[in-house]
């Protein structure tokens, strides 16, 4: 690879540092890292995939390619919710997976600098606290920074043992 | 100067094209091992079939510097050359130990691939060593022992030809490499002085003078290959006055002798600073190539002053080199592509043609755009030679120069005749090559300056090389996204045509274009489809290889036929199944045929046989391995299975299908002493899974005694597939037609229910168990009676079952995607398809379907 590419590889990183694509969910507000987001698309029709979490609302075609659908509300154990014209999907590629998230609404691209991060300390244990890798503050508002691996792929794991034990 | 990331896509090239070519070696010597063996006459065809490939690939390696590929795959050339000259008898030990250089050079391969060099990945020497003896063992007894060309020696590390921009590494050659090439160089040097002497006596004779030619210019040769330049200009020097001499051209004096003599001595001087760890450095060459350019003939002057004559630096050539077209005229695929990519590295525009008739086409639209002719003279139909002449005869001023590996000195002369600008052997050095190329360039201009014949512009350049290409390789993941596009099209396509908005609408010419769009489409995707298909034959020869190997080491004697090669599969599929054939007719091989004297005994000839056949059945394939040996042993089978706990003891309710298939249970094949059995075992399961895999499933058919037959089925493609589609509430299912054999609506009378709440449907004479869609995948139907709905029937391995689902839509016949790799495996579904209003169907497995019960329910269906 030539240098150029990498050059502007790590510029095209460097526009990304620091900003996070902040969505609704009920009356919160959260945000996800803009490295992982591909785009925002309207809510499709969804298939239902029998045998899978409940989390996992089914398949989407996405021009032509087969990515499941996780809706949020129902990974972080909240009630879940009619879609509406609003509920949107955020469609994000981590570790060769593109997936998508079902949220409320999807409402702007901010500038969180990491310094206005504060981790999320050990402050409860409930489920959907777990997600959650930090709180930013953006003025006087509260951004709660989702860990897109932990939200994704954490009880993965667990999960398959169970449907292997139940085999 | 070594291969920098720019040639990582040339070395890539050229690693699969050897692949390929030693795939296509390996059931050639197969065959003529057979022939050995049976003592019937060798095909010579197949012994030179085995030589261009080796030829080629030492080609192709010598314009990548790949010196130690060069080296075997020389050695390789020159015995095979010896036999199939007849010089040597043919011996088995022969093909044995190029079998084994074959293996060598596959490992180097592999190496290439990670390392980007030949270099310092194994020693080679031994086989080398092996090859070498075996020539010399051919050579030795017969005097004629100079007239084989002698091996040129071995790796070394690359060197500009020029010399003066790069510095010669020296620690990349090992001292033992220079040894050998001193002691060589020495030897022919030697023999040629005592020839030119016997000259000087008078005893001259023409075979003295062909003996000295080849002397020196296998010197030259190896000097090439070492890159020591002075030396091998100072050769080639020696090499143009012989070739005056014998043409008559120069005189032969005591002059000319002396200072013949005088250039050898000093080569030689040459070689033993080399050996005591000099550089090879000449004193005082230049005045030396001076006197003998003096003293060459005219009408070589131009021919052949061409490689070595002021040396260019690279920007001079770079620029001169320009946006000069070549016209490059050569029949060998492999040959053709590197070339070209090394030409257009270098700042020429190459037109690759086949063949000389294209070339020719070419030209007739081109001949102002071409500046000069590369072009092959052993070619298939229009001979390079005719070419050339005609040539001449139209382009008065183009220049043309030969590359071949052919060194026939009749045809090299006629060629001259012929006005041919310059000669480059194969394999040829790419600054060689260049150069030659650059020169014969200004040549040309200068003469059509000359001539003033400026010919009127062609018209487009866009016509060119078109015609070349016959096949490409193409990245697997870009023709999947070709295919996922083809897909989209036709959902795009039904999207349009069958918009709402057009409803009511009466649009006829809409209608007729929308047709032809629809057509058009379809066509496109069956295209995308056949484009992925390849034959078989290519893992079919390779078990030749195999089962060659595996007969030598079990000394049985066992014949492979290969039937139906031409069946063409899906490149996916036909990478899964390599591994498994590789492990089914080794176990045919080893445990399925019997010893020779068992075999005799049993009165079977006693030469083994598999057959290996490919047919196409529907839209499956069929793989066939069949063994004439002692077949499966049932009782073995079971006795081994119930120590291994896969039966219970008193198990004899099992079929002989069912007994068969314990083979590839994984517990089977771990069991100790598994080739004891007479039955197979060894790495089975592995086999299975793989077959699985590609949703195949393997059948046997055993004969005691005679033999075991196992048939693997395989769906023609992964890629898509026919079903028929149905719908359960909102889910839709796409359920693989070849698993339907009916479909139906119950009536009331026809349903049984048994206590436990089981289902059974009595269709004609037999009861079959019904299963609902909506239990299993816990969904919610539109009804729940099982005469509102529709039964398919499912032919499944363990039998027919119902299966109970709301309604059939339609038949369709979709690309299969995967269900993401995010979801995991879901049972009951082995992937999913798009439909044409863009919706997403899942596509129904039905073997694994019944998995989705819950266990208990799975105890009653079974009991």
């Amino acid at each position: 690879m030539s240098s150029e590419s990498e050059l502007a590889m790590e510029e095209d990183q460097d526009t990304q540092k620091d900003k996070y694509l902040t969505f609704h969910i009920g009356s919160e507000e959260y945000a996800i890292e803009i490295k992982y987001v591909t785009e925002i698309i309207g809510m499709l029709k969804v298939t239902e995939v029998p045998q899978t979490p409940v989390y996992i609302k089914g398949v989407i075609n996405l021009r032509g390619k087969v990515i499941p659908v996780m809706d949020i509300r129902l990974r972080f154990g909240m009630e879940s919710r009619e879609y509406d014209e609003r509920t949107c999907v955020i469609v994000v590629h981590i570790n060769e997976n593109t997936v998508g998230l079902v949220v409320d609404t999807v409402s702007e691209v901010l500038d969180i600098p990491h310094s206005s991060i504060e981790a999320s300390g050990q402050l409860s244990n409930s489920t959907d606290n777990n997600f959650i890798s930090g709180m930013g503050k953006v003025e006087d508002r509260i951004k709660m920074v989702v860990d897109v691996d932990a939200l994704l792929f954490r009880d993965r794991e667990q999960i398959e043992a169970m449907t292997a034990q139940e085999e | 100067m070594s291969w920098d990331d720019d040639n990582s896509e040339l070395l890539e090239g050229f690693v699969v094209e050897s692949r390929d070519a030693l795939d296509m070696i390996d059931p050639l010597f197969i065959e003529v091992i057979e022939c050995l063996d049976e003592g019937t006459e060798v095909n010579s065809e197949t012994l030179n079939g085995i030589f261009r490939l080796f030829h080629t690939m030492k080609g192709s390696a010598g314009f990548l510097n790949l010196n130690v590929i060069v080296s075997v795959n020389h050695e390789a050339e020159t015995l095979l050359d010896l036999c199939r000259n007849g010089k040597a008898e043919l011996k088995k030990g022969f093909f044995e130990t190029l079998l084994a250089a074959c293996d060598v050079i596959s490992n180097l391969l592999c190496g290439i691939e990670s390392q980007g060099t030949d270099k310092n990945i194994l020693d080679t020497s031994g086989i080398l060593k092996i090859l070498k003896d075996t020539i010399a063992q051919i050579n030795d007894p017969s005097s004629t022992s100079t007239t084989t060309p002698t091996p040129t020696t071995t790796p070394t590390p690359t060197e500009e030809l020029t010399g003066d921009e790069f510095s010669l590494d020296f620690d990349m050659l090992s001292p033992e490499i220079i040894e050998k090439f001193v002691q060589e160089g020495l030897d022919l040097l030697d023999e040629a002085e005592g020839e030119l002497l016997s000259i000087s006596r008078g005893e001259s004779s023409e075979e003295s003078l062909e003996l000295i030619f080849r002397n020196f210019h296998t010197f030259k040769g190896n000097c090439g290959f070492m890159s020591f330049s002075e030396m091998q200009e100072l050769t080639h020097c020696l090499e143009s006055i012989i070739e005056g001499v014998k043409d008559g051209d120069v005189p032969i004096n005591e002059n000319i002798i002396n200072t013949m003599l005088n250039t050898a001595d000093q080569l030689k001087m040459g070689l033993f600073d080399l050996l005591k760890g000099g550089k090879g450095e000449l004193e005082d060459s230049q005045s030396l190539i001076d006197v003998l350019t003096s003293l060459k003939p005219r009408s070589q002057a131009k021919a052949f002053d061409v490689v070595e004559s002021e040396p260019v630096t690279k920007t001079e050539k770079k620029l001169a080199a320009g946006d000069k077209s070549v016209l490059y005229v050569e029949d060998d695929p492999t040959s053709r592509m590197l070339v070209t990519k090394i030409l257009e590295k270098n700042g020429f525009h190459c037109i690759a043609c086949e063949t000389a008739e294209s070339a020719l086409d070419v030209l007739k639209n081109l001949s102002a755009d071409v500046d000069v002719i590369l072009t092959d003279i052993n070619l298939p139909g229009m001979s390079g030679k005719e070419f050339i002449s005609e040539v001449t005869s139209k382009y008065n001023s183009m220049p043309v120069i030969t590359l071949s590996g052919d060194k026939d000195r009749d045809l090299l002369k006629d060629l001259m005749k012929l006005e041919v600008y310059g000669f480059a052997d194969k394999p040829v050095q790419k600054d060689e090559l260049l150069q030659l190329l650059q020169n014969a360039i200004t040549h040309g201009m200068r003469k059509k300056i000359q001539s003033n014949t400026s010919t009127s512009a062609a018209p487009s350049t866009t016509s060119k090389a078109s015609k070349v290409k016959r096949d490409i390789r193409v990245d697997l993941s870009k023709l999947d996204m070709l295919i996922d596009l083809v897909g989209e099209l036709i959902i795009a396509e039904s999207m349009v045509t069958k918009h709402p908005d057009l409803e009511g609408l009466e649009l006829n010419g809409f209608e007729r274009a929308a047709h032809r769009l629809h057509l058009i489409t379809n066509e496109l995707q069956d295209i995308a489809m056949a484009v992925r298909m390849i034959p078989v034959s290519g893992v079919f020869k390779k078990m030749l290889r195999l089962v060659h190997d595996v007969s030598l080491k079990i000394a049985k004697p066992i014949k492979l036929h290969l039937e139906g090669e031409d069946t063409e599969v899906d490149k996916v599929v036909v990478d899964m199944i390599a591994d498994p054939l590789v492990h089914m007719i080794r176990n045919s091989a080893d445990h399925g045929i019997e010893t020779p004297e068992e075999r005799l005994e049993v009165g079977k000839p006693e030469q083994g046989t598999i057959l290996l056949a490919a047919e196409q059945r529907a839209s499956e394939v069929l793989i066939i391995i069949q063994d004439d040996g002692r077949g499966l042993n049932k009782e073995k089978i079971l006795e081994k299975s119930r120590a291994n706990g896969l039966i219970g003891d008193n198990d004899e309710s099992l079929t002989d299908q069912e007994i068969c298939q314990l083979i590839f249970e994984p517990g089977f094949s771990t069991a100790a002493e598994v080739t004891d059995l007479s039955g197979r075992g060894v790495g089975m399961d592995v086999v299975k899974k793989n077959i699985e895999q590609v949703k195949g499933r393997i059948e046997i058919q055993n004969n005691p005694g005679k033999g075991c037959k196992f048939i693997i089925h395989i769906p023609l493609t992964l890629a898509t597939i026919e079903g028929m589609l149905v719908k359960v509430g909102t889910t839709k299912y796409t359920i693989p037609i070849t698993s339907i054999r009916e479909s139906l609506r119950p009536a009331q009378s026809m349903i049984t229910v048994r206590p436990d709440g089981q289902e059974f449907v009595k269709i004609r004479e037999s009861m079959l168990p019904v299963f609902r869609l909506h239990t299993l995948h816990d969904l919610v139907p539109d009804n729940y009676d099982l005469t509102q709905g529709i039964l398919i029937v499912l032919d499944l391995l363990d039998g027919p079952i119902c299966l109970f689902v709301d309604s059939i839509l339609h038949q369709v016949q979709t690309v299969i995607k995967s269900l993401s790799g995010y979801m995991g495996s879901v049972k009951g579904i082995s992937g999913c398809n798009i439909l044409g209003n863009g919706e997403v169907a899942l596509i129904l497995d039905p073997e694994s379907i019944l998995k989705c019960l819950p266990s208990d329910l799975k105890l009653v269906e079974a009991g």
